[in-house]
């Protein structure tokens, strides 16, 4: 067992680089030192431990965390949309909801793959949307019916989902430093 | 720009384990004075002397059996830092909260 514990620990070590894995070699030296085969096991799981999280943090990255978890979100919000999408008994709202649910699928998809096509993507939205929005409420369209005025006020609130989307790919770029470097 | 936040409480417990040994502290030692699991230690342990303020020595002597260890103890710079925590008050608070 305390092989096997100090094989890990070799190969935690091996995978960071020197300057953020110069404390497993020291705790490696130390567990020669601990009297008794428990404490030993003890002290090397504990540092296993920390070195497996210390890999995770730096092959994985915080960023990617992140990343994965704003992507899935969204194409949860979307499942979802397909499962409540069925009940919705307006014809108009429910294709403007069919219309909308792809776009966010596509933004969800896009968070998980590449964060900066994401963001070109969703600021994307916002223009196309925001200036539906301004035509929309042109006086040609004054004499219209009602669906005019949903239009618009769909367009308004995927433009604010697509903004908080925006806002959280720039705020993902933003914390990973490797992108910002 | 580098980041500056307050030490945590291993971090100040660490400190002060080691502003009590002048000569130096191995981990074994400073995980018992510490009441730390080594794999909180250790890391720490490395943080700090990446910023200098432990230094790091290999154990010396004819009685020691079995690989050389490190023996870590506070650099100049580190004791500037500490007695900056301590004037702060920073260092009773743990104390407070460790004793409670």
């Amino acid at each position: 067992m305390i092989s096997l514990l100090e094989n890990i620990l070799l190969l935690a070590e091996r995978q960071l680089p020197k300057r953020r894995s110069m404390w497993i070699s020291d705790l490696r030296s130390e567990a020669a030192h601990i009297p008794g085969a428990f404490a030993g096991m003890c002290f090397l799981l504990s540092g296993v431990l920390a070195a497996l999280g210390e890999v995770l943090r730096v092959r994985i990255g915080v960023q990617r965390v992140g990343q994965t978890l704003l992507g899935l979100a969204v194409l949860t919000f979307c499942l979802g949309g397909l499962v409540i999408g069925p009940s919705i008994e307006n014809a108009v709202v429910k294709q403007s909801f069919y219309t909308v649910l792809p776009i966010y699928a596509l933004a969800g998809g896009l968070a998980l793959l590449n964060l900066n096509l994401m963001r070109h993507f969703t600021a994307l939205c916002i223009g196309a949307l925001g200036l539906f929005w301004l035509i929309a409420g042109l006086d040609v369209f004054a004499d219209m019916d009602a669906p005019v005025y949903f239009f618009r006020a769909f367009a308004l609130e995927s433009a604010g989902i697509m903004t908080v989307l925006f806002i959280a790919a720039s705020y993902l770029r933003w914390a990973d430093p490797a992108a910002r470097a | 720009m580098t980041r500056t936040r307050k030490p945590s409480s291993s971090t100040l417990k660490i400190l002060s384990c080691l502003s009590g040994s002048p000569g130096g502290l191995h981990g074994y030692a400073l995980m018992k004075a510490s009441g730390l699991a080594s794999g909180t230690l250790y890391p720490i342990l490395g943080r700090l002397s990446d910023r200098g303020w432990l230094e790091k020595a290999w154990e010396t002597g004819d009685e020691i059996s079995g690989p050389p260890r490190r023996i870590y103890t506070l650099t100049p710079v580190g004791r500037a830092q500490l007695k900056d925590l301590s004037d702060n008050n920073l260092l009773q608070s743990i104390d407070a909260r460790t004793a409670q």
